[in-house]
């Protein structure tokens, strides 16, 4: 199809395409050379290669910036946060789409709704009122926020177990298995697929959030990966390659992650934002 | 239909999503409603009074509070036409699969991963005056008086460098959705055409782009809803300076709510913020259900 279009064209194509993707990996690049370089010669020129490459530089950036107490923090919250939404939202999205009950479609807007209310028109709020409960500076205000994140998930689970067929669930209950273990044994199991697209999406979502740590936790030992860099690029003790090489652990492993797993990110991305 | 033991199995299912949510989500909400009439100094409970409409008359009456819809209003509508014109354009050049599509379009999603911040302050680096890459190399190929600029920090060029970091980082994004829709478009329709003798551009003209319109909606909405909402990178890159200059709505709130010790004001700020999400999702309902119609 490509080749059919007039040369031109093609050249133009290719133009932007070279364009947009130097400006993609030429900032790695600058990252890595800058990294290595020594200060001396980061000052002298942007552009030269380093004469001895320093790659103590990220050892050092890695000790210095603490990352892996900020790796674990973040991890930390999100493994929850992700763990218990996967929990809460599969169950309430069978519910939804499986169940008959006074209310359901109320229900079902009820928890539409939030889609419509950017976690910045509840930000101060939120923060009154994990201050009332005293959890200020604990892991457990970011993570209870993050579990009232539920419409994109249920949406999504309600869409997924619409399409099971209800005689599946009605043969068991004829033949005597609880209610509970039809979910875990049979329902949850089915929903895998489902279970990594909306894992991946909220995986990243929590993974990069900024603003909740940002007003929840104050305190540098409970740092996240995305507040302990923000501190590490403002001292102004720390030089510039060890500033930069701290830019490269931080944006290494979701790189790495984004490689090895890029089907099922990108299809989850798309599904998740087409489908909702 | 009902059978003993089960009928109240549904609630069981829907308790806790249903309580965190509630509690942590619509509550904090309807809270921010109350509070953007009130006043408070935001420590005890006791100093709330009620103030009616008073917050929002004094919004009206805050020219920082018009400097930041503007900013806002302003970066929205560059960032949107910027992500949407380049967008298409990617998304179709990809799709006709010239040589190497897959090796580019993997280096095109790479920023969807990477955390704003993160991006912000790399970014922040690479235009820093002097050991930065920007200036330096606009030097080097003979722009004079750049290598030193403040490209942050002077006020003409605060706002469109947050423009062009956030243009990059959503710009992946939507070619991923968009290239989706026209991996979604049946082939026969173009091959019909083509045998008709239609051209490549009136093929996308009167083909690709109507069917494009569903995709095309639900992208403009998220990017629009987005750059609204944009909080991290001004945060991280110029926390809303030089003097307000790159302030958009929610680092004005965060500013009045968190560092200036106005919380009412704040969430009066806020609930300008939601109204504006409101439209822009209503928007978007009366286009989709108009597209059914169609």
């Amino acid at each position: 199809m490509f080749k059919s279009l007039p040369l031109l064209v093609r050249i133009f194509a290719y133009i932007l395409l070279v364009a947009l993707a130097a400006s993609v990996v030429l900032p790695f690049l600058w990252m890595i050379s800058t990294a290595l370089k020594t200060t001396g010669e980061i000052n002298q020129s942007p552009f030269s290669l380093p004469a001895t490459p320093n790659f103590w530089v990220f050892v050092d950036a890695w000790v210095q910036g603490d990352f892996t107490k900020l790796y674990l923090n973040s991890l930390g919250i999100t493994v929850v946060a992700v763990a218990g939404l996967l929990a809460f939202c599969s169950a309430a999205g069978y519910a939804l789409a499986h169940f008959e009950f006074r209310a359901k479609e109320a229900v079902f807007i009820y928890f539409l709704a939030g889609m419509m209310i950017p976690p910045q028109v509840i930000m101060v709020p939120s923060f009154k009122l994990m201050a009332t409960l005293g959890l200020i500076n604990t892991y457990a205000a970011v993570i209870l926020t993050y579990f009232a994140w539920v419409p994109f998930a249920i949406f999504f689970f309600r869409a997924y177990f619409s399409g099971i067929p209800k005689e599946l669930a009605e043969a068991a209950r004829v033949e005597g298995v609880s209610e509970w273990n039809i979910f875990i044994r049979i329902m949850l199991p089915l929903a895998k697929p489902a279970m990594a697209t909306v894992g991946i999406v909220y995986f990243i979502w929590i993974f990069n959030d900024f603003m909740w740590p940002l007003i929840y936790l104050n305190d540098q030992s409970l740092r996240t990966v995305t507040l302990g860099m923000m501190a590490f690029q403002g001292s102004h003790a720390a030089l510039m390659n060890l500033k930069v090489a701290a830019l490269i652990i931080a944006t290494g492993p979701p790189l790495v992650i984004f490689l090895i797993f890029r089907r099922q990110i990108q299809n989850g991305l798309i599904e998740g934002a087409l489908k909702a | 239909m009902a059978r003993p033991g089960r009928t109240n199995f549904h609630i069981w299912l829907l308790l806790p999503a249903f309580v965190f949510y509630t509690v942590f989500w619509i509550a904090p909400a309807l809270i921010a409603l109350l509070s953007s009439f009130t006043q408070w100094n935001g420590i005890s409970l006791a100093s709330i009074h009620w103030v009616g409409v008073a917050n929002y008359l004094e919004l009206f009456d805050d020219r920082w509070f018009w400097n930041a819809l503007r900013n806002n209003l302003l970066f929205v509508a560059v960032v949107l036409s910027s992500i949407i014109i380049l967008g298409m354009t990617y998304a179709l050049i990809l799709n006709a699969k010239p040589r190497g599509h897959s090796v580019f379009s993997t280096i095109f999603f790479i920023p969807i991963v990477l955390s704003s911040v993160v991006i912000g302050l790399l970014f922040t680096q690479m235009l820093s005056p002097t050991v930065g890459l920007v200036g330096p190399a606009l030097a080097a190929v003979g722009i004079p008086g750049v290598e030193q600029y403040q490209w942050l920090g002077s006020k003409e060029t605060a706002l469109p460098m947050v423009m062009l970091v956030y243009i990059w980082r959503e710009l992946g994004f939507a070619i991923l959705l968009l290239l989706a829709g026209l991996q979604t478009i049946p082939n026969d329709y173009i091959e019909a055409a083509r045998i008709d003798g239609a051209s490549p551009w009136n093929i996308t003209r009167h083909i690709t782009l109507p069917l494009m319109r569903p995709v095309l909606t639900v992208v403009i909405v998220l990017v629009t809803t987005n750059a609204f909402l944009l909080f991290d990178l001004v945060i991280v890159m110029t926390n809303g300076g030089p003097f307000h200059g790159s302030e958009v709505l929610s680092v004005f709130m965060y500013s009045q709510a968190f560092l200036k010790g106005n919380p009412g004001y704040g969430t009066a700020i806020a609930m300008m913020l939601f109204v504006i999400i409101l439209c822009v999702s209503g928007i978007q309902l009366a286009l989709s259900g108009r597209g059914q119609k169609a």
